[in-house]
């Protein structure tokens, strides 16, 4: 039976384990009951913990020229028009050797033959292969957005499919292939392998805080895991406002919030092309990303920001050696001197929006946000205020160094004592489940899942990111369809687990008398298992 | 004769599966083991199917068979005997022995020879937890260890000379249950849906939250009540919703099985788990959950014999639960675990019309610890009569290899045409 002392001994590992961590698996409990604040700590400090590197796994330069090249080879190998732009593609292609010339000929020849045969504009009727869910696209002029919406990861383009073609060609080039899956699935990995998983926790939440979401187009499938691997995973125990900076100037966050398309109105590029400021970015800095709405700031403001941050852009350029990658353009940038916030900053290049940047990120509002939604995320849906005070304390003190916060955390009392009544989100959820099965689940099971759940990787509805209130997640269909999941969890995977013995490992004495005994008198292991997943002890930390 | 196709297999899994819905299936299954058809060249032989269905659970055996010649069956179970007179009366097989009458189709087999019942049986396993006792029910011994299954070790134990030659390596579908792992290759199949376990892990969970977190409680059950609208949207029948998707997920699997098996080509061997049978409240052993469970149990047995067509000549079906419940109703009109229950055998290679007991009363005194009805029946005995009579195993395969440590008990003869 359990006493007092374990009580209080497994409390202790499994609020370390589950508020901050990932969730346990079997043996993490035992593993951290002597000092669960340590361990908690310990991984702060190991080194390389936040990078994710995988051999899978592509830079967002990569990706965005894959991107360009899928989207001119299919064009070619459905034998339709190449578009302007697409040709330099294939002319790269065919010069570097990846794309034998036979077969571009023979798609010109294609595409004679189809025009001999039909008036033109039925083309894209003809063409099944481009139809279909590629017309689920909404994007204007982003023709293979379609393959993967992470809902039933259609594989459309796979290597070697070129489609119902003539050009069913084995010398053609494999298409390349979106990288979305292959980022989850490395996400999953890392989830089960996380000796606690804060530092992984801390991922998501500053990915979250600066959320770039594949809801904001095709492209963003291609880049959002990079942008989290390149942006974010850097800095998570860094500062704050090399954070930000690195996310102002990630391909993916550009063309999210649209300051890639943002010209300043008395620009070189303005007059030239008469286009103008876009203040989308600019705003969602403001109001979400640094110091919040009702911090004092005006549309005037976000005005003079969106200006300040005009010429901030990737190149695009296919064959630029910096394709997607940041490269500010002072034939687009504003001039003259901005004032934010009451500031004034002078004119200048890049520079400016920099110090525009870098104030914000250490404005006193800004450690008061982050402070009192990392207590939220972290703690409870209202926290203790003594713990936000104590964060944005930290925040300011250290000029926002982030593992510095983190610790912070860790360390306040109030953060341990709070009850364990937060829901987790879908993400949390199911994360701590499949760290307790012994075999990794399969990726596309998992994406699946997240997506029923409402919380797909990188797939926010909204900039301001998924919602960090437990309650928020309580709903209806909700908790049917995590039900749905760890029923199918357990049919997969309950076959190697003793259910009570598992229950015991994971939740000890924390673990309630009725949930032990819903899951010792489970008519199967499967049952036992899903009942141990629905538990209140698992849905909330 | 060519050979076995395994494409064949995964075509028949699309087949027979065309709106797979991974992320609501749930426990039910079925597995077959690849053990292949004689080859043409033995033709004249034998060409036995063996299909062993699994209630896990534990069902309950006085109300699957009622002993209703035994004065005390009905002072055990106040509310819920099955009575020999009524709307819903007893199906009798002889003066001492009745079937639930959800059970129609099997009573009918039974009268044409092909089924039989026998009684008070149970494995070697006398704890009461479900998931050791299916390890037990599975692994054919009483040690938790052994990890491979009775009737994958039998199959790997099978003559070849004769057969096909099976193939290596297939695994299509998510996990082999325990009775069919070890040497012998299997592939197990999943079928759409099994509403069956789904139903009563809700009504688990319900309780669990009940008691412990109102807030997910009323979410939950705001939850569950929408997904029965929505279910029952446009069935309008006299029959619940609930039991018209009981049996189709029982019914699909057995016409899975039942496919495959019959196909000159398919597997011999196969294994199906139904789930559900746990019983602590509101059994219904007439016309509630119990009773829903066993007429689809009934339309699923006869959904194989159907299905199997002439192969069914040739067919035994073994259907077993890892042990019985309580012989006394509890105060939840339900029953808890116990030991001794029923089990069937079908098909028309089972030489049936009879119900196999050695009948121990149900008197304080006669039941085991006071609470369960007393086995006297090993169910080896039946499992190892069954693999010799049927499949050819001999006495010393099935002795050391199928089911060590049971030197003491004997196949039982005579229940194979």
């Amino acid at each position: 039976m359990a006493t007092d002392a374990d009580f209080h001994r497994d409390a202790g590992a499994l609020v370390a384990l589950t508020r901050f961590g990932l969730g346990a698996r079997p043996g993490d409990m035992r593993r951290i009951a002597s000092d669960p604040r340590g361990a908690v700590l310990a991984e702060l400090t190991a080194p390389n913990v936040a990078l994710l590197p995988d051999p899978y796994l592509v830079s967002a330069a990569d990706s965005s020229r894959h991107y360009q090249e899928r989207k001119a080879l299919r064009q070619l190998l459905t034998g339709r028009k190449v578009r302007e732009k697409r040709n330099v593609v294939i002319e790269t292609m065919v010069a570097d050797g990846r794309l034998p010339k036979e077969l571009v000929q023979k798609a010109a020849l294609l595409l004679q033959e189809k025009s001999a045969k039909k008036p033109a504009g039925a083309e894209a009727m003809a063409d099944p292969d481009m139809g279909g869910s590629m017309a689920a696209s909404p994007m204007a002029g982003d023709d293979m957005a379609g393959d993967m919406d992470g809902r039933a990861p259609g594989k459309a383009g796979k290597k070697g499919k070129p489609g119902r073609t003539g050009l069913d060609d084995p010398d053609a080039p494999a298409i390349p292939t979106q990288p979305m899956d292959d980022e989850a699935a490395a996400r999953f990995v890392r989830t089960r392998n996380a000796d606690i998983g804060f530092v992984e926790r801390l991922v998501s939440f500053w990915g979250d805080h600066l959320t770039v979401s594949t809801k904001g187009g095709g492209y963003i499938r291609w880049v959002a895991g990079a942008y989290d691997r390149e942006a974010i995973r850097p800095h998570v125990l860094g500062r704050f406002e090399d954070m930000l900076l690195a996310s102002a100037r990630h391909s993916a966050m550009l063309h999210y919030l649209d300051n890639q398309a943002s010209i300043g109105p008395n620009s070189e590029a303005a007059k030239r092309n008469g286009k103008g400021l876009n203040e989308n970015y600019a705003r969602e800095l403001l109001e979400l990303h640094t110091v919040g709405a009702g911090a004092g700031y005006t549309q005037a403001d976000v005005i003079e920001l969106a200006k300040a941050l005009t010429g901030w852009r990737v190149e695009k350029g296919y064959k630029a050696d910096n394709l997607e990658q940041f490269d500010f353009a002072p034939r687009a940038h504003e001039p003259g001197e901005r004032t934010v916030m009451g500031k004034r900053y002078p004119e200048g290049g890049a520079e400016q929006g920099e110090a525009i940047l870098r104030d914000l990120a250490r404005h006193p509002a800004t450690a008061a946000r982050l402070a009192r939604r990392l207590a939220v995320a972290f703690v409870a849906d209202e926290p203790p205020p003594a713990l936000v005070q104590r964060l944005e304390r930290t925040f300011r003190d250290t000029q926002g160094d982030l593992r510095e916060v983190a610790a912070a955390l860790v360390s306040a009392d109030e953060a341990w004592d709070a009850p364990r009544a937060k829901m987790r989100s879908p993400q949390e959820f199911v994360f701590a489940s499949i760290r307790l099965v012994g075999r990794q689940p399969r990726a596309e099971r998992l994406i699946e899942a997240l997506n029923a759940l409402g919380q797909p990787m990188w797939g926010a509805s909204q900039p301001k990111g998924y919602s960090i209130v437990g309650r928020d997640w309580i709903a209806p269909d909700a908790q049917t369809n995590r039900l749905d999941f760890a029923v199918d969890l357990a049919r997969d995977h309950a076959d190697d687990i003793d259910p009570n013995a598992l229950a015991e490992d994971v939740l000890g004495a924390a673990m309630s008398d009725e949930t032990r005994t819903a899951v010792k008198r489970a008519g199967s292991r499967e049952q036992a298992f899903a009942l141990l997943v629905m538990s209140p002890e698992m849905q909330r930390r | 004769m060519a050979k076995p196709d395994l494409a064949d297999f995964a075509r028949a899994d699309a087949v027979l599966c065309p709106s797979r819905r991974v992320f609501l299936a749930g426990a039910t299954s079925l597995t077959a083991a690849l053990m292949m058809p004689r080859v043409a060249s033995a033709a004249g032989a034998r060409d036995p199917r063996l299909v062993v269905v699994i209630l896990r659970g534990a069902l309950d055996g006085l109300s699957a068979v009622p002993p209703i010649g035994d004065p005390t069956y009905e002072s055990l179970r106040p509310d819920i005997a099955i009575k020999q007179a009524g709307p819903k009366p007893a199906l009798p097989l002889d003066g001492m022995f009745a079937l639930n009458p959800a059970l129609a189709k099997v009573h009918g087999m039974v009268k044409r020879g092909e089924a039989l019942v026998v009684h008070a049986a149970a494995t070697g396993y006398r704890e009461r937890s479900h998931f050791d006792g299916q390890d037990a029910l599975e692994n054919g011994t009483s040690a938790k260890s052994l990890d491979t299954g009775w009737l994958n070790r039998a199959m790997a134990e099978l003559p070849t000379a004769g057969r096909a030659v099976p193939a290596r390596g297939l695994g299509i579908g998510a996990t082999v249950p325990l009775i069919l792992r070890g040497p012998a290759p299997v592939v197990s199949w999943i079928p759409p849906k099994l509403d069956a376990a789904k139903e009563d892990t809700i009504d688990r969970l319900a309780a669990l939250y009940a008691a412990r977190d109102p807030e997910l409680s009323r979410a939950f059950e705001a939850g569950v009540e929408i997904d029965r609208m929505a279910n029952a949207g446009g069935a309008m029948q006299s029959a619940t919703p609930g039991v018209k998707r009981l049996q189709a997920g029982f019914v699909s699997l057995a016409q899975g099985a039942a496919r495959l098996m019959a196909s000159s080509e398919g597997p011999r061997v196969a294994a199906l788990s139904y789930d559900g049978w746990d019983t602590h409240v509101k059994e219904g052993s007439s016309d509630g959950r119990l009773a829903g469970l066993l007429g689809a149990l009934d339309l699923a047995l006869d959904t194989l014999r159907t299905g199997l067509g002439d192969a069914w000549k040739e067919t035994a079906v073994i259907v077993v639960t890892e042990f019985g419940r309580t012989a006394r109703e509890n105060g939840a009109d339900g029953t808890d675990h116990g030991t001794g229950t029923v089990a069937f055998l079908l098909g028309g290679a089972v030489k049936g019309g009879r119900v196999i007991a050695d009948w121990p009363g149900l008197k304080e005194a006669q039941l085991l610890d006071g609470r369960d009805l007393a086995p006297t029946t090993d169910l080896r005995a039946v499992l190892k009569g069954v693999l010799a009579d049927h499949l050819g195993l001999s006495a010393a395969v099935l002795r050391d290899k199928v089911f060590p440590g049971s030197e003491n008990v004997a196949p039982h003869a005579g229940l194979i045409v």
